[in-house]
């Protein structure tokens, strides 16, 4: 009995953490650790994986609702589940993501039991050539997602991978392109990046619309019963998006973060409708969807069978399973064969409680879609304040944000492709790490081992593919030609002169990059040389396309400018001057007292409420974030220059 | 407008000579006094979940139960610059014995090497206590024969070791017995963590590797019963007070470094090469390190040292703790914890450079 009770309060923490940025599965089982060891055995496996099964649920629901992960796993959920809810479907989308979600936990719980015994053999034939092929696959995918242009989607992949060569190279310890910027010494922290990618956006656009609430839910159950029925008739992508993200969680080190991108990449490229991806396609949520539950049980394999974390959440989870006497390895199949069992029990009846426990909420949280945006954005952008600065307190990784966020606002504009850019940043430390060795231990030999010849042959017929299916949707329809785009169109004169620019500046970048790169030996230049160089050139070669769209006229850019909404700049502006309000705010005054004034300045200056009203709605939420976030979660927000109690 | 500020100045300004007059009085009061209600800060440098992390976790409940006063003691993930964003903080923290941080070896050797951001007074700081690592072992396949047959298969075909990096302690230590015992050594550098290491062994990717005595256990482990097992070719071992390398408990029957050179070269390992070496084993003995920032009033440093000491080898902490790291946990106090820091600190030129030259290989 207590043991279901430890599965009923993994599931409420689940639930809270995951619905909280920067909280994300792992930092809430790390914070649990002291009295987890408390447990007996079994009460602590039950609250862990009720904890990560419902964690993992509840941060997809604010990327649909909001653009902001719970934590890095989830933002391939926001590609379709942002544009869903902007279109009143969020109750669809949110439904379709439960089932997904609970089907992908069950299958990769299962998985557990299934790929145990026969791990050995399969991950003794994976080495680092094979790791190294797979992230090529992966990257190959970055066509798949990317959509409307290879050569753009080529180069903000290209963009990901340089990101990602910033800060320490492992292997070296050598410090590349830091600049002496402490707070990037360990690379450009991935939550602050992705919220800012995503949610930024999604903030000025709200800000746009003001008052204009998304349009009212419509279907069965606001939207979530004909989700729910969707994702049950796509049960084929789930099973498929679910072995892969099982497959990868399988091989240490890639993990969650690229796993959902893989899954999405499949469900885009198996879809019939590809073009619609991006725009609220229903596969696209519950592809990655399924995939986040699966990865949790396909990281648990490694960690059984050898004791070997796949990741950052089983990294943790290995601390606790040996605190409490368990070792992990060929002992959890024979002396300790209960306890897995158990463990899988435990997955798969805590994803079972979690449905049922979200299921009734979904409508209501759907509902939040439906507030007007000015009554929301306050507290959304307390969420981007905290998903900033959770991690690390760092004012530097709210600069990140921002700097991430109006650069995908401009990707946004003209049509660079956010995911590729995540995909690209994740999959770089791997790709180099793995190539390296392979190089060095190998030569060149490891090119014909059969598994790296069948994952590169996989990669060329994903190119070829995805190649043909471009150029027939081209030919077929007028959906299609936005889709690949035709290159005769001439983009709007302001975003042709915003793409030139940053192209020009990225291909300087490139350039510098070799630059700097020739002092470092070669284990430390190779790959930013071959990423620089791969950068500069499609820089370039997107220069030359952009030159032949140019505008023919002079004085088009100005007259394009003229043509701008003043409302839209005004608002545009006045949101984007908010969220730098709030960053000094919080730099000067400290976390709780600067929210405290920005909500009530907020309320007061955009008129959404009367004084009174507004002063309480302030009190509650301006104490009741601090109490919550410093004295609940302990995270250590800045406390301000003037030292006032954060 | 204007009144709204004003109205604005007339709060937050007592609020703030109240906040600035509170920690001016601070370091007069007994320790009971001064902790008791507060939260005490431990930063990790690292993300949650690592081993550093995963060990003050487990310390924590034990060490708010020690300390006078009982205040809440909790853990503040840092990670970045190596340790400097963490150290940065402490220093900059008020010295109230309110923030501390735990390091690791790699810290202490960033600092000696002045690498970029580790430009801290770590000298003046006060150690609060120790863990000692079980000694650094070298691990080969079972296939491999004796150490002579390794090192004279290493003339043409060379030792292939795999670790995450080049700076990191265990690789120094690697390359510098190899250098010592005449092995020629293969380094690959790349590896995610030991887990991974370990699977690279397996596949036969790579034929050994240097870990710390934890990271073997839980590594190595499980994988040991089911493939048939390791050769331990040599430990690193661990400075004795009398300034001897000793046998590391933990590996009682693995020859240390310096007893396999006097094996195969039929000398002693003295002069400048054993000092490098023991520099060397030295920089990789504080595996975690407590101290908090060096203003700090001595009646509190006393307090936090006993409160630390206390905690640390509570049975019921150390029975946890010794799962968490697979291993046995040796616990130093504050004060010898201090001499450590001290011969770390001022480690001779020799080791710096070494360290800097095999980063630059």
């Amino acid at each position: 009995m207590s043991v279901l009770m430890w599965l009923l309060i993994g599931g409420v923490y689940g639930a809270i953490i995951g619905l909280l940025p920067a909280l994300g599965s792992t930092v809430g089982i790390a914070l649990a650790l002291p009295f987890v060891v408390q447990l007996d055995t079994y009460q602590a496996l039950a609250f862990l994986m009720s904890t990560i099964a419902v964690g993992s649920l509840a941060s997809d629901y604010t990327s649909i609702l909001f653009g902001i992960p719970g934590d890095g796993t989830s933002a391939a959920l926001i590609v379709d589940g942002l544009p869903l809810t902007k279109s009143g479907q969020a109750g669809r989308a949110l439904g379709a993501d439960t089932v997904a979600s609970f089907l992908g936990a069950i299958i990769g719980a299962l998985s557990i039991a299934a790929f145990l015994p026969v791990l050995g053999t399969f991950i003794l034939t994976f080495g680092s050539p094979e790791i190294f092929a797979l992230t090529v696959v992966g990257a190959c995918l970055i066509g798949v997602i990317s959509g409307n242009s290879v050569a753009k989607g080529a180069l903000v992949a290209a963009l990901g991978f340089a990101i990602a060569m910033i800060g320490m190279d492992g292997k070296t310890g050598i410090l590349r392109f830091t600049f002496g910027e402490l707070s990037i010494f360990d690379g450009i922290p991935l939550v602050p990046a992705t919220v800012g990618l995503f949610a930024i956006p999604e903030l000025i656009d709200l800000a746009v619309q003001r008052i204009i609430g998304r349009p009212a839910a419509t279907g069965r159950f606001g939207g979530v019963l004909d989700g729910s029925i969707e994702a049950l008739k796509r049960w084929g992508l789930i099973v498929r998006c679910s072995l892969i993200a099982i497959f990868v969680g399988l091989i240490p080190g890639l993990g969650g973060g690229v796993s959902q991108w893989m899954a999405y990449a499949h469900a885009q490229q198996s879809s019939k409708h590809p073009e619609m991806f991006g725009k609220g396609a229903i596969d696209g949520v519950i592809g990655p969807g399924a995939a986040n539950n699966a990865k949790d049980g396909g990281q648990m394999i490694p960690l059984l069978a050898f004791g070997i974390p796949g990741g950052s959440i089983s990294a943790v989870l290995l601390g606790i399973l040996l605190v409490l006497g368990l070792n992990p390895g060929p002992d959890m199949l024979e002396a300790n064969a209960d306890i897995t069992l158990f463990l899988i029990f435990a997955m798969v009846l805590a994803n079972i409680l979690g449905v049922i426990a979200s299921y009734p909420l979904l409508k209501r949280l759907a509902s939040l879609a439906h507030v007007k945006p000015i009554v929301i954005i306050p507290f959304i952008t307390v969420m981007l304040v905290i998903a900033a600065l959770g991690e690390r307190g760092l004012m530097a990784d709210a600069m990140v944000m921002m700097a991430f966020g109006i650069f995908g606002w401009f990707m946004d504009r003209v049509g660079w492709s956010r995911p590729a850019l995540l995909l690209g940043f994740v999959l770089a430390d791997r790709t180099e790490n793995s190539l390296w060795i392979s190089y060095t231990l190998m030569g060149f030999s490891w090119l014909l081992r059969p598994g790296v010849l069948i994952l590169f042959g996989l990669a060329t017929i994903l190119v070829v593919t995805i190649r043909v299916r471009n150029a027939r949707l081209k030919r077929r329809h007028s959906i299609a030609a936005e889709y690949t785009e035709d290159p005769s169109a001439k983009p709007r004169p302001t975003y042709w002169l915003a793409e030139t620019t940053v192209c020009s500046v990225l291909a300087c970048w490139g350039i510098a990059m070799l630059v700097m790169a020739r002092e470092w030996p070669k284990e430390a230049s190779l790959f930013p040389d071959i990423v620089a160089t791969g950068l500069t050139g499609l820089c370039l070669l997107r220069i030359v396309q952009l030159t032949r769209q140019r505008p023919r006229r002079r004085g088009a850019v100005r007259e394009d400018l003229l043509l701008l909404d003043p409302l839209k700049v005004k608002y545009t502006s006045r949101m984007i001057l908010w969220l730098i309000a709030v960053f000094i705010g919080v730099y000067v005054l400290g976390f709780a007292v600067a929210i405290t004034v920005f909500v009530f300045a907020y309320f007061m200056v955009e008129r959404v409420l009367k004084i009174v009203p507004a002063l309480v709605v302030t009190a509650i939420c301006g104490f009741g974030f601090s109490y919550l976030f410093s004295t609940v979660f302990e995270l250590h927000l800045p406390s301000g220059l003037l030292g006032l109690y954060a | 407008m204007r009144k709204l500020r004003n109205l604005a100045v007339a709060i937050v300004a007592p609020a703030l000579v109240a906040c600035g007059s509170s920690s001016d009085t601070s370091g007069t009061e007994e320790p009971a006094e001064h902790f008791k209600g507060e939260k005490v800060t431990i930063i990790v440098p690292f993300g949650a979940g690592g081993g550093a992390d995963v060990a003050a976790r487990l310390l924590a409940p034990f060490l708010s139960e020690e300390l006078p006063g009982k205040p809440t003691v909790i853990i503040e993930n840092k990670e970045g610059g190596g340790g400097a964003l963490a150290m940065n903080d402490v220093v900059q923290a008020p010295a109230d014995a309110l923030t501390m941080v735990v390091i690791t070896p790699g810290t202490q050797a960033r600092w000696l090497t002045g690498e970029e951001g580790h430009d801290y007074p770590l000298p003046d700081f006060h150690a609060l206590a120790g863990v000692l690592g079980s000694g650094i072992t070298f691990t080969t396949k079972s296939t491999a024969d004796s150490l002579e047959d390794l090192i004279a298969r290493s003339q043409t075909e060379p030792w292939v070791t795999g670790n995450s990096n080049r700076d990191s302690g265990p690789s120094l230590i690697e390359k510098n017995a190899a250098e010592l015992l005449g092995l020629k050594l293969k380094q690959t550098f790349g590896y995610g963590g030991y887990g991974e290491v370990a699977l690279a062994m397996l596949r036969g990717e790579i034929e050994g590797s240097s870990m710390s005595a934890g990271a073997f256990t839980s590594s190595f482990g499980p994988i040991k019963k089911k493939i048939g097992g390791y050769t331990n070719l040599f430990q690193q071992g661990v400075v004795g007070e009398d300034g001897n390398i000793d046998r590391s408990e933990f590996f009682k029957d693995v020859p240390t470094i310096a007893e396999a050179y006097e094996e195969v070269n039929g000398k002693p390992l003295e002069g400048e090469e054993l000092e490098l070496h023991r520099g060397l084993i030295l920089l990789n003995t504080l595996q975690q390190l407590y101290i908090v920032a060096p203003k700090t009033p001595d009646t509190y440093v006393t307090a936090l040292r006993e409160a630390f000491s206390k905690a640390l080898n509570n049975p019921e902490f150390l029975a946890k703790a010794t799962d968490a790291y697979g291993g046995s946990i040796d616990v130093l106090d504050g004060a010898v914890a201090q001499d450590q820091l001290k011969e770390v600190t001022s480690m001779p030129d020799q080791v710096k450079q070494y360290i800097i030259d095999s980063a630059e290989e």
